[in-house]
């Protein structure tokens, strides 16, 4: 169910508010476990054909009152709930592989729930051509799932045993300045923002960062064009290193190097930044129909090695290369290993359209 | 889509660059104790190894002595005494071997931290079918292992040790020549089990004399050992699992210090394994 309204007041403030109601229903043909206090299971319960198992039902308000003092120039506040039905598992940490599953909520996974406020402001009236815009928000998630230390993921019918419900604090600020018009364009962005997790059966109920929490983020993007055929760009972006877990000490147990670990996220990547150029022909002129470009383009420019990974538990082997160890006829001389998947990468693209 | 992936994942990890890096361990709470304990079914002297955690990485760990060690089986206790030439290693002061079935418990103490104990229930051995060879340079009659537990079976968990020794082939006298490696078949499944790359490559010359040992381990003891390999062996910077302290078997049961403090928390785990071992030559 969905109801929404726009109202004027007066020349300067204008309101839109609604409510919806979604409804989640989860039906057998399926097998639900239920579990004690320590995650054992205490019950399995066969559901039939389109039997409910468990339905939730909740409001999800939303309202934005904007004021916009002349036109071009607005201040907006807002806030909004919802909620998310399936939640997705991943079985590795990495951002670029592993099987990942979507699962719904049911009764032992609440569905997820978003309260968000916000305030912007928006001007077009700086100067011609220019745009900037500031945006501070405070974001409350509750029933966010993360996962048991070695969570066991993968084939595992008692899925719902290896994660916790907890939640997360997110606020930040977002300052952006555009410029639209003229042979030069581009803009520029500023973000600090935080995401702090609070999962009460991990880490011993002590906060911390979530793994996308990287305080700031810096975009800034430069377009010139000489009006007629040619085209140069230019990206840079930076961001705060991503949150990682790493030992506090190790111990050794059959000859092999074990980590320990004492808080999540303790630690971070290096910071992250990286500069893209792309230099584009257009090979048709602007009144013909058929336009096609020639886009030769260089990523990470300078060549940085930004790691998505770091490890410890690799040795050097006999050509030079970082390995995992086989042998433990003794221990292994353990290197810490950061890696990275893209470096320095020349591109040649050819466009058309019709 | 099983082929996309392995596309996906043999460019992520071809394209991938690796860098050694300077990285200071943080500063954090560390386990009390460490205890490396395995009771076997063989007639021998058992031991029981006990060391501190280290802070940094391949720093030598202390060894922890004068400790007071015992196996209990029912109402029968072994007694263990330190080595003095060899400290933090404890040797039981009588020859005995475990029985298949029967629940064992550890227990320490060691004075300020307090007593611990934990308990592992002997599984029965299993006969197995030896390793397979490959031979990877004619030229130099270098082999490598192709194979190890052909009568898989994930509900019956396994430790599969095997010793390398070439120090007695002509011409390799004098290089490194023995090698210890494990396999595992422990009924669960993990990414970087199943796509586990960057592993150090162990060839020996015909004539390497092999021992092969298999360990009939119990659930509790296959878990332990899954959590260390995640952490070890199955994480390749590429493909990596949830990070986390291995779980011990072991727990406190007083802190003589302060009955009323935190329970230390110790690494290491006991376990009672039955063994059978097979003896060849590489040829």
């Amino acid at each position: 169910m969905y109801f929404s309204a726009e109202q004027k007041l007066g020349k300067k403030w204008f309101l839109n508010y609604g409510l919806r109601q979604p409804v989640w229903r989860n039906n057998g043909l399926t097998q639900v476990y239920f579990f004690d206090s320590l995650y054992h299971v205490t019950d399995t319960v066969n559901y039939g054909l389109n039997e409910k198992i468990i339905s939730f039902r909740c409001l999800e308000p939303r309202l934005v009152i904007t004021y916009a003092p002349v036109t071009g120039r607005q201040l907006k506040f807002s806030y909004t709930r919802n909620n998310q039905f399936l939640q997705i598992l991943s079985s590795s940490i990495s951002p670029f592989n592993g099987i990942e599953s979507w699962v719904p909520a049911g009764p032992n996974i609440e569905p997820q729930r978003a309260d968000q406020v916000s305030i912007g402001y928006f001007d077009r009236l700086l100067k011609n051509g220019f745009l900037f815009s500031a945006e501070a928000y405070y974001k409350l998630m509750r029933n966010q799932l993360d996962y048991v230390d070695h969570a066991n993921l993968l084939l595992n019918p008692l899925l719902e045993a290896e994660v916790r419900e907890g939640k997360i604090n997110a606020y930040g600020i977002e300052l952006m300045a555009r410029k639209s018009s003229g042979a030069l364009t581009g803009w520029i962005s500023y973000t600090y923002s935080r995401s702090l997790v609070n999962t009460p059966e991990l880490n011993e109920g002590r906060t911390y960062p979530a793994m996308w929490d990287r305080p700031h983020n810096i975009s800034l993007h430069v377009s010139w064009t000489n009006g007629h055929r040619w085209k140069l760009t230019a990206n840079w972006i930076y961001l705060t290193g991503m949150p990682v877990t790493t030992p506090v000490g190790y111990y050794t147990y059959m000859n092999h190097l074990v980590p320990v670990y004492d808080k999540i996220h303790n630690d971070r990547l290096p910071d992250y930044h990286r500069l893209d150029i792309s230099v584009t022909l257009a090979l048709a002129k602007a009144s013909r129909k058929w336009q096609h470009y020639l886009e030769f383009g260089i990523y990470n420019l300078y060549g940085r090695h930004n790691p998505i990974a770091i490890t410890f538990n690799k040795i050097v082997d006999d050509n030079g290369n970082f390995v995992l160890p086989s042998d433990f006829s003794d221990p292994a001389l353990i290197n810490p290993v950061t890696t990275a998947v893209a470096g320095f990468i020349p591109s040649l693209t050819y466009r058309f359209r019709l | 889509m099983k082929n996309i992936f392995l596309i996906i994942l043999s460019v992520l990890i071809f394209a991938s660059c690796e860098r050694e890096a300077a990285w200071p361990t943080d500063e954090g709470k560390l386990p009390y104790l460490v205890v490396e304990a395995m009771l076997t079914n063989e007639t021998k002297n058992q031991e029981v190894i006990l060391s501190l955690p280290v802070t940094s990485a391949n720093n030598v760990p202390v060894m922890v002595s004068g400790a007071d060690v015992r196996i209990i089986d029912g109402t029968t206790i072994y007694l263990f005494t330190e080595d003095t030439l060899n400290p933090g290693h404890y040797y039981s002061n009588d020859v005995f071997a475990g029985v298949p079935g029967h629940s064992y418990e550890l227990a320490l103490r060691f004075l300020p931290g307090g007593g611990w104990d934990g308990t592992d229930v002997m599984p029965p051995a299993e006969l197995f079918s030896p390793l397979t060879l490959l031979l990877v340079n004619e030229a130099d009659s270098l082999y490598k292992i192709a194979s190890v537990c052909q009568n898989y079976d994930p509900s019956k968990f396994a430790m599969y040790e095997i010793s390398l020794d070439w120090s007695g082939v002509p011409g390799y006298d004098t290089l490194e020549n023995k090698a210890v490696l494990y396999y595992y078949t422990l009924g669960s499944l993990d990414m970087g089990e199943v796509l586990q790359t960057d592993l150090e490559s162990v060839t020996f010359p015909k004539g390497t004399l092999i021992k092969e040992r298999r360990y009939s381990i119990s659930g509790p003891y296959a878990e332990w050992l899954r959590e260390i390999l995640i952490e070890t062996q199955w994480n390749n910077g590429i493909i990596m699992a949830h990070p986390g302290n291995a779980t011990s078997n072991m727990t406190q049961y007083i802190n003589y210090a302060d009955p009323d403090a935190d329970r230390h928390n110790i690494a290491g785990f006991f376990c009672a394994c039955s063994v059978v071992e097979w003896n060849g030559v590489a040829q």
